[in-house]
């Protein structure tokens, strides 16, 4: 290909890109060869992407164990060094935790980074023990104490109080009633 | 004789041109990563990714395990684009003349 035909690709604005356009599909015999063309291009990304990811999967057989459950159980305990694909699979892959920067195994690591970074469902309540253990002094009666978390923490010392006051209630009440 | 093969160039060079503009009209759009998503998301319903990977890991075993993804690609391709159903490619090549055409009109 020539410089002049090279430069002839390059548009320099989206007007020029739009003015070629409209003028060459004024020919409708275009339209064929170019969806062909768009369609086989679009095909191939998609194999590529498939092939990618066996591809993948075959060097790295531990992160994706869910695939190897497919196989037949015989296969796995007649060449146990070996997966399907021929490669060694005797490397168990360990992942660091880059928030306390632990080593955690690989099938593990998305549930201890969930509770790691505080989004998972018990994280808030240990995180809210631990500042409990960390503050030694809380005052319950403190209107001005409106943090969510202390409130939570601080529910058995709240329960205590309340089950003491329903106690005493019910033993006046008690003692009403022989009036 | 001549003036066949000088017009079969012309088209040829057409042909060429409107493939290259075609391709880069879709992408300007954004219309391009749309089809491609519907073609993926087709090629999956249909069983055709399935049956891909299948082949992927028949030739990777063919080669225990010491292939690289360019020649996995290259043995893969042919095979794959056997397995594509008929009328989802008619379908494809439809939607993608119509975009071309609602482009043209735009």
């Amino acid at each position: 290909m020539t410089n002049a035909n090279r430069s002839k690709w390059e548009y320099e604005s989206e007007s020029d890109l739009i003015q070629d356009f409209k003028k060459t599909f004024a020919n409708p015999s275009n339209l064929d060869p170019a969806a062909e063309h768009l369609f086989e291009s679009m095909f191939q990304e998609a194999v590529e992407g498939v092939a990618f990811q066996m591809h993948f999967e075959s060097k790295h057989p531990e992160v994706f164990s869910t695939t190897n459950q497919s196989f037949d159980d015989t296969k796995k305990h007649s060449s146990s060094s070996h997966n399907d694909y021929g490669a060694s699979s005797n490397k168990f892959l360990n992942c660091k935790c880059l928030n306390c920067e632990k080593t955690v195994s690989a099938n593990k690591f998305a549930s201890h980074l969930e509770n790691c970074m505080g989004l998972g469902r018990n994280s808030s309540r240990i995180a809210s023990r631990k500042k409990t253990t960390n503050n030694s002094y809380y005052d319950p009666d403190d209107p001005y104490d409106n943090d969510a978390e202390s409130n939570d923490a601080n529910w058995t010392a709240k329960e205590k109080t309340k089950k003491k006051t329903i106690k005493s209630q019910s033993s006046q009440k008690k003692s009403k009633t022989y009036m | 004789m001549f003036n066949k093969m000088l017009s079969r160039n012309i088209n040829d060079h057409n042909n060429v041109n409107a493939k290259r503009v075609a391709e880069q009209m879709t992408i300007l759009r954004g219309e391009r990563m749309l089809l491609k998503d519907y073609l993926v998301q087709s090629l999956q319903e249909s069983g055709w990714d399935d049956k891909v990977r299948i082949l992927c890991r028949e030739e990777i075993a063919k080669a225990n395990g010491l292939i690289s993804v360019d020649s996995l690609v290259d043995r893969v391709t042919p095979k794959a684009r056997k397995e594509i159903p008929d009328e989802l490619k008619a379908d494809m090549i439809l939607k993608i003349k119509k975009v071309l055409l609602q482009a043209k009109e735009d």
